[in-house]
Formats: C-alpha cells, structure tokens, sequence
C-alpha cells in the first residue's frame, strides 16, 4: 500500500453521527488536511480508506460492507467515534457494531464521543506511517 | 424580585391565555373527550380512538379554534400503558394542542392505520405516515441514496422523473431508525442530561436547556439571573456555530470553494470560545437542574469581547462574496420556493418559516429567559426559496452577535447554580411538554415522571417537518436542484433519528 500512496490517499466517510463534522472541520484551513495529501471523495472506487462513523441500523450496516465491497484494493476502515467502537448510544443491547467488527478487520479506531479533529489527523497520519514503513 | 419570582410560577398572561382557550374547548368538545389539562405550553387532551373523527374535525373547522397544523405523531409506553400522541397547532390563535389515545400495543398496531387515514383527511402532511413501500418500489425512476453532505446523510430519496423536471419524490427515512423504544428506562437524571444532547449535533446545547428547563417547570424552580445569562450566551454561541456551519454545507453544495474555507474557520473560532466555557466542543454536557455547571470568568468575557468584532466582520465578508456571485443568486433564487400557506399547514417552524415571510420567533414570545431585556430583530424573507432561508440565516447570525454583545455588557453578578440535590429528588407523577427555540426551529419534548423515574420520553425536532415538506416542493425542480433545496433547509439528523 505504501507504494500507491505517495501524493494521494482518498477517504470516503459514511454514515450520519456527530463525527462527521469534526471530520469534515479538518477541512477548514486551521487543520488543513488536505496538506497531507488527503481528500474527501464520495465514489467507493476511488476510495482508499472508509471511515465508519456514528449510527446503524442492520440496513445501515449491509449498505456500508455493500460499500467496502466495491473499493478497490488495496483499502482499509478507519472507525471513529464510541458509537462504532463500543455501542449504539440509543440502542443499547443490540449489538449491532460488535456485528459490524465480526465481519471486517477494522484498521484503526478512534475513540471519543466526538474525538476531536486533531485526533483524526493523529490517526490519519499514523496510519501513512504505518503503511510507509 | 417578586415580580420575577411571580412571573416565572405564573407565567401571567400566556397562562392565563392557555387556560381560557382550555375552557373553550370544554365547553365546546364537551362528552366527546375525557380529560382536558395545561401542560407547559400546551393543552393535553384525553381522547378515545372512536371520538376522534369528530374531535379533529371541531378543531379544524370551528372558527374560534382553527387548529390548522399538523405537528408530529408519534407511539409512546409509559410501562403500564401505551398511548399515541398526535400534537396540532393553530397559528391564527397561538396554541398547540396533544391528543393522546390510550391504547393497548395490539390496538395500535392494529388500528394505526385506520388513525391515519382519519387524519389524512384534514392534514395533508400526514400522507408521510402512510405504508408507502408498495409505491415506491414500484414505480420509481431514479433512487438517489445517502450522500456524505451533512444533512442529507439520514434518508433515502426516492423520483419519478418527467423529462428532467421532477413529478413526484419520496422520502424514505428507514435508514434512520436506529433508536430503541427505551433508552431512558433506568438512566439517571445526569445521564440523560448528557445522552439528550445527541438529538440535535449541530447545536447540542438547545435539548439540555429544553429538558432543564421542563425540570425547573415541573418544580417551580427559580433560575438566578446570572445562570440565565451563561445559558443565554452560550445559546447564542451555538445558533452561530449552527447557521456558520450550514453555510459552509451551501457552499459545499455549490462547490465554492473560498466561501467554504472561510465559513469552517469562522465555526472554529466559535468553536473554541464555546470549548473555552464549556470545555468541550459539540457536546456540552454544560446545563444542570438549577443552573449550569460552570461559572464563566473574566479571561472568557474578555476573549469573546475581542472575537466580536472579527467574526462580525469576516462574517460579513463571506455573505458579501457569497451574493456578488452571480452564479450562486442565478442558482439558488425562485429555486424550492415555500409559501406562507404551506409552511404554516406543514408546521414548519424556525427560520424556514421565517424565510418565508412569517414573524415568529419563540424567543420573542416566551418569558423564560431574559429576551426581552435585549433589543434585536427578527429577520424574515420575501418569499420562501433557498435564498432567502440562505439570507435569513445571515441575518441571524448578526443579530446573534448583537445579542452577545449585550449579553457580555449587561452580565449579572451572583450565583451561577442553585444547588439541589438531583439524586434525591422526587416528582409528584405528572406530565410536562416544553419547547425551545433551536436553530432549526421549534424543538420540543414531552414527558412523564413519576417520583425518581422518567416513564417516558419523546423528543421532537422541527427538522422533520421540514423534511416532510420537501416532499412536496421537490416537485417540478430540476433533479441537479435537490441537494441545494434539502441543504437549505438545514436538516438535522440527530432529530431525524428521534421520529
């Protein structure tokens, strides 16, 4: 993967949660991801890295590794946010994002409710780093 | 003091108000109904499934009421009952009105159907409600799924195309349905505090004040001045950050670019006066029963004294770029444009409505903070369509600004909460609805305590309607319009998922 990502590195982030606007804040010229080399792209093809952030439902969850399949390898997932990493806030017991982490290898997690936009490009970069080496 | 003291137990005339329309309604509905009763800002009537024709029908059409908006709908449990509950509203007379059936779990999976094909027949807004699986699947030409946009993030959009123009769209918000029907079951009050803030993202501050609030309600308790003013100011904070973040949404729409990059920067610098009091940036977890959990010193005051005039400046800025360009006026004029009728039928509320030509604003109306201490307009459009909901938000923001500056002058010395103790507090078992005016509009709950227990909770955003609306003023626009017209609408998912 290191040798394909030199310049460019795609992230398509999906679902709807409160991290989607902090991730979309490293945007904003203060944080300024784009610095990296990295952009916001919205067809799974051209995508890199998905982010899965915020709520499903089983629908949610089928659309999303629906999604995954169609990325071309080499990809990865990046999830963000306690909803994906422990449980539904609003559901509790349904287990849904144990299902979600049963089904593919999550490469990197960032905990938070929201994490803050510093924490995305920390996990962003480490996982350039991480890939580069 | 005693006036204050008086005012908030009874808040005169608006009560007083209420309760001669609740007598009225008495007199008029007479044996048909159960029980009638003033809950917060609205009247709860008790009704029987096999009255209800009749009721609706005296509400709509008798002159003196006209009960002409449909609100929301929804099925609630309180442990030992189920119930529905429809909320109606008049803006001729100011009042708003729940309808609540009694019901067994069987009774309305059964005749929930039946429930809403009576309500069609005065609301249009309520063909939302409808099993609509068949008809969509069938007969769509495009299906347009969640895109990346926040927003637009939480529905799938079902068109039938004629030629280019869009006939008909329909909204298919399955996706969404992600909340279990008893969260709340079992939480403590502090917990729920935190977890109510997750309905509404975009501005998290406005479900804590609202849910405080009905608390102080339920317990006749007295705010001190100065708390009022921190939750004042940090309101005001977060419809900045709010609206700011709804442009640089527009903008993304729009592809333009500069006005993007500067309307994000402008939210962080809003971002980090609100972190500076709060200590955390979208989730506040800031408002307590009685107070707010913080005092604000004054290394604060003086750095939002100093931001003022910046962001005053850079927000004029990115609106003076924003309609020089001719592109985006030729773009966003006379496109999804909503008339007075229809917004009002649809129970839109908030600057979408205001947009619209429409002068209402809870702020104004309401007696609960000090509003009406400070001097600031309301802002309201000509005619309805995405700019001027995009330029009413401008506006909005500028008077924000206007408000803090009067807020930081005008701070009160004094407590900054009245400390209670949360953990043995106990409700006699009753029932409250309270509503606030968030960026979005008029956002509401409902709920029934009983000693230490919440029985149940419903939390009801003004997106929805909003987003019902753009049912219908999709149609006969072009298909490359839809993300500028759902975008205008400023729809948050958070209250999306609470419907």
């Amino acid at each position: 993967m290191s040798s394909l990502i030199k310049s460019n590195f795609n992230i398509l982030v999906t679902g709807f949660g409160c991290c989607k606007q902090e991730i979309f804040a490293t945007q904003c010229s203060l944080y300024d991801i784009q610095r990296f080399g990295v952009n916001f792209v919205s067809v799974p093809e051209d995508a890199d890295i998905l982010v899965v952030q915020g709520f499903y439902n089983k629908e949610g969850i089928t659309r999303v590794l629906n999604i995954y399949d169609r990325m071309k390898n080499p990809k990865g997932i990046i999830a963000v946010g306690s909803c994906v990493l422990n449980e539904n806030l609003f559901n509790l017991g349904s287990g849904l994002a144990s299902q979600f982490r049963d089904r593919v290898v999550i490469n990197m997690h960032i905990p938070g409710c929201p994490p803050r936009p510093e924490a995305f490009i920390y996990a962003i970069l480490r996982f350039l780093g991480r890939s580069m080496q | 003091m005693a006036d204050n003291i008086y005012n908030k137990i009874y808040s005169s005339s608006r009560t007083l108000f209420l309760q001669e329309i609740g007598e009225k309604l008495k007199s008029i509905l007479k044996d048909k109904i159960k029980y009638i009763r003033k809950i917060g800002l609205d009247l709860l009537i008790v009704v029987s499934k096999n009255n209800l024709y009749q009721i609706i029908k005296e509400l709509k059409d008798n002159p003196d009421l006209k009960v002409n908006s449909f609100q929301s709908i929804a099925a609630l449990t309180n442990g030992k009952k189920n119930f529905l509950i429809i909320n109606l509203k008049s803006f001729d007379n100011d009042f708003s009105v729940l309808l609540k059936i009694e019901m067994s779990q069987r009774e309305i999976e059964e005749d929930y159907r039946e429930i809403i094909e009576i309500l069609v027949k005065f609301y249009r807004a309520v063909k939302f409600y409808k099993h609509r699986g068949k008809i969509i699947s069938d007969s769509c030409d495009i299906r347009i799924l969640p895109r990346s946009i926040e927003g637009l993030d939480c529905f799938d959009l079902d068109i039938l195309m004629d030629d280019d123009l869009i006939r008909k769209a329909y909204i298919n918000t399955e996706i969404a349905r992600i909340i279990g029907c008893d969260y709340y079951k079992d939480m403590r009050l502090y917990d729920l505090i935190a977890y109510i803030s997750r309905f509404d993202w975009k501005a998290g501050i406005f479900p804590e004040v609202c849910l405080c609030e009905a608390f102080e309600e339920l317990l006749q308790l007295k705010v001190t001045e100065r708390a009022q003013y921190i939750r004042m100011l940090l309101c005001e904070l977060y419809r900045i950050s709010n609206h700011i973040y709804f442009i640089s949404n527009i903008c993304n729409v729009l592809q333009h670019d500069i006005a993007y990059n500067l309307s994000l920067l402008e939210r962080e610098r809003v971002l980090r006066i609100i972190e500076s009091i709060t200590g955390s940036r979208i989730i506040p977890n800031f408002i307590r029963i009685g107070g707010v959990k913080k005092d604000i010193n004054e290394d604060i005051m003086v750095n939002i004294r100093k931001s003022l005039p910046v962001l005053f400046k850079n927000i004029r800025r990115i609106e003076r770029i924003m309609i020089n360009d001719f592109l985006f006026i030729e773009r966003s004029r006379d496109t999804g444009t909503i008339g007075k009728e229809i917004a009002l039928e649809y129970g839109v509320s908030g600057p979408n409505l205001r947009a619209s030509g429409i002068r209402h604003d809870l702020r104004k109306v309401k007696d609960s903070f000090f509003y009406k201490e400070l001097s600031f307009t309301i802002p309201v459009g000509k005619s309805g369509d995405c700019l001027d909901r995009i330029s009413v938000r401008f506006s909005e923001i500028l008077q924000s600004l206007r408000i803090i500056n009067q807020i930081i002058n005008k701070f009160p010395e004094g407590d900054f909460i009245k400390k209670i103790n949360v953990s043995h507090l106990e409700f006699q078992s009753s029932e409250i609805s309270y509503g606030i005016e968030c960026p979005h509009g008029l956002f509401k709950i409902y709920l029934e305590v009983d000693k230490n227990n919440i029985n149940s909770l419903l939390v009801k955003g003004p997106s929805f309607n909003s987003l019902i609306l753009s049912e219908e003023i999709l149609a006969g626009n072009k298909i490359e319009d839809i993300d500028l017209i759902l975008a205008s609408l400023d729809i948050s998912p958070g209250e999306i998922i609470s419907s």
